[in-house]
């Protein structure tokens, strides 16, 4: 048995020290949590969503990816849905195994831009230019824009989660923060409404927020079908 | 805004509290404990001796000089002045023999504790302030001064009751505090004695120049035996009495009646010197001494016997001032070696630890129960929107190895 010289080990990805997760009993018990109200409310796609960054969407998004897979032995599609990220927050894609094979992996950012506003595949091209894109031609200037992506944003989201919902046991979208102020985002209130179900991260950064009563009356909406919340009691550092 | 839940304590969380923080407060309560018993064998050690005097209350009455002296009789007089006297033992003279002696205290306050780097920069701050003018050397006199009061803070004198005194010193050093001590003692003592014996001495030196300033009188028909025994005498006295011409000539002619009077009595006692110079006296007459102490003969007479008779008590007195010295104090305890030392004591200093470990953390751990009582939870919040909390993210040890890691 020969092992390698400890200068040519490669540090732990971060995927590797993220499977240790699973075997903590709290992960466990959300994975449990979360397949018994699929069971009872339906739904397929789930939008994570919070209030600030980094309060643990993707973490939650990873963990739960992984948990949901090794309890309930069904595929799962984690979408990443953010554009541009803060340096110190987690990045969706480096928290996945991508060895794994009950796990997929889509960034939406990436399907944009790829794309140019226009779809490709897997999602269908034709039921996405049937979506209401007529109004927004009649716009002159940047609107002309801005209304096409989001017209492409909300037919991105509709297809992935429509059409992954048949090929996946659970399709989780991991969201910008709904407090972001970049505007080039997928905005997570979309998100949240195209998707069945959504939860709400909380942190010590939303419990004690200044405005915590303008970030509420956001997830109020019945619209974002909010089926629970997660709390995570350490930032991200 | 906040939804605040209940934050007060009942007693029958007062256990569930306690078994929650066991942990915080067990630390807390070691570390006052440690943090204590450390200080207790690093802080600078203070001994202490004294002694306890009794002065009783003949030392300022003595029924044979009674005529002089106004005796005290009044219990706080007395003890007022028991206590001035012992005070006034310690001269600048007898603090400074002690600074000398025992090297006890600096001339700066602390100085000689300070690291030299740390002195000279603060020499160096000195300078620069006193450049400005925002800084003014002490006078070397002002420092002794202040090196003198800085003893007198270790010398501690209190009253036991009117008649006892209790008189200590404090210092880092067990020996020195020792002989200190027994140097304050003996001072004391020797302080006392003295002033009782100055004062009688003092009368008694008055009365005896007052008698043979009268014994002159008394022999107006006979010979003075002092005349010629004790010649010093009249030269003293004639020298006294030059003076006092000269010192009213300035002032008054010479028809003045005391430059009268002066000159008169100079003319006997010159007279005098001479007649005792030769060894044959020629004393004055009764008429020149009545006429210079302006009293009749009979008067001058019983002046004398009076006062030879208290002369008489006063050398009585003094003999027995001296033959019975301890008989106006009683030493109640003498000056003993301080075998422990007074500051820090390790067992109170372990219970102060203790008792503000326990406190401290007690405190601590009621702040966090009162923060974690107001402070809005992710369970309320969920309550507050109506959905379940379906679970707590774990806190993930990211700087430690991997399970993985761990197993190889």
């Amino acid at each position: 048995m020969t092992t390698k010289p400890a200068l040519l080990q490669h540090p732990p990805a971060l995927y590797d020290r993220l499977k240790d997760l699973i075997h903590y009993s709290e992960i466990k018990r959300l994975a449990y949590k979360i397949i018994a109200q699929q069971q009872q409310k339906r739904f397929r796609s789930l939008a994570v969503l919070s209030s600030f960054p980094m309060e643990g969407k993707t973490l939650f998004c990873a963990a739960m990816a992984m948990a949901y897979a090794e309890t309930s032995r069904a595929s799962v599609l984690v979408v990443d849905t953010t554009t541009h990220q803060n340096s110190k927050s987690l990045t969706l894609k480096d928290c996945l195994d991508p060895s794994c094979t009950q796990i997929e992996y889509l960034s939406l950012a990436e399907r944009r831009t790829k794309s140019n506003g226009a779809l490709s595949m897997p999602i269908d091209v034709h039921l996405a230019r049937r979506q209401p894109s007529v109004e927004a031609e009649v716009v002159e200037g940047k609107a002309i824009s801005v209304s096409v992506i989001k017209e492409s944003d909300h037919a991105l989201i509709t297809k992935v989660a429509e059409e992954s919902a048949k090929q996946y046991g659970l399709v989780l979208l991991d969201t910008v923060a709904l407090m972001a102020r970049n505007k080039n985002n997928i905005d997570p209130l979309l998100a949240a409404n195209l998707t069945d179900a959504s939860v709400l991260m909380v942190s010590p950064k939303l419990l004690n927020a200044s405005n915590l009563s303008a970030c509420l009356k956001l997830v109020e909406d019945p619209a974002l079908h909010l089926i629970g919340m997660v709390s995570n009691e350490e930032f991200f550092q | 805004m906040k939804p605040h839940n209940e934050s007060t304590f009942n007693a029958a969380e007062a256990f569930g509290l306690i078994s929650k923080y066991r942990r915080l407060m067990m630390i807390g309560t070691t570390l006052g404990l440690t943090l204590f018993a450390v200080a207790a064998y690093t802080l600078p050690k203070k001994y202490k001796s004294y002694f306890t005097l009794t002065i009783y209350a003949k030392y300022f009455q003595n029924p044979l000089i009674h005529d002089f002296m106004p005796e005290l009789s009044d219990p706080g007089e007395m003890k007022s002045e028991r206590e001035t006297m012992i005070r006034q033992a310690l001269t600048p003279e007898f603090l400074d023999s002690l600074r000398r002696k025992y090297g006890i205290y600096h001339s700066k306050n602390g100085a000689d504790a300070i690291p030299p780097g740390i002195l000279k920069r603060i020499l160096i701050l000195k300078r620069m302030a006193e450049g400005v003018g925002l800084y003014h050397p002490a006078k070397t006199g002002s420092e002794e001064a202040a090196a003198r009061v800085d003893l007198l803070t270790h010398i501690q004198i209190f009253d036991l009751n009117n008649t006892t005194f209790h008189v200590s010193f404090v210092y880092t050093d067990p020996d020195v505090t020792l002989q200190v001590t027994r140097d304050i003692y003996a001072q004391v003592i020797r302080t006392l004695l003295e002033t009782h014996m100055n004062n009688l001495v003092t009368v008694r030196d008055a009365i005896r120049k007052r008698l043979e300033s009268l014994a002159f009188s008394l022999t107006a028909t006979a010979p003075d035996p002092r005349a010629s025994i004790r010649p010093q005498v009249v030269s003293d006295e004639l020298a006294d009495v030059r003076n006092q011409i000269r010192a009213l000539s300035t002032q008054y002619t010479e028809d003045h009646p005391a430059l009268k009077a002066l000159r008169d009595r100079e003319r006997i006692l010159v007279r005098w010197q001479g007649a005792s110079s030769e060894n044959g006296s020629e004393p004055p007459s009764g008429q020149e001494n009545a006429v210079a102490g302006d009293q009749s003969l009979p008067t001058v007479k019983e002046i004398y016997g009076d006062l030879m008779k208290k002369m008489n008590y006063l050398n009585i007195a003094l003999d027995a001032d001296r033959a019975h010295q301890g008989a106006y104090f009683a030493t109640v305890e003498i000056p003993i070696y301080p075998d422990a030392p007074l500051w820090p004591k390790k067992g109170l200093l372990a219970l102060w630890g203790l008792a503000l470990g326990f406190i401290g953390s007690l405190s601590i751990a009621a702040l966090r129960e009162y923060f974690n009582r107001t402070t809005l939870r992710a369970d309320v919040l969920a309550e507050r929107l109506g959905v379940p909390l379906l679970g707590v993210l774990p806190i993930i040890p990211w700087n430690t190895p991997m399970k993985s890691e761990r197993g190889n």
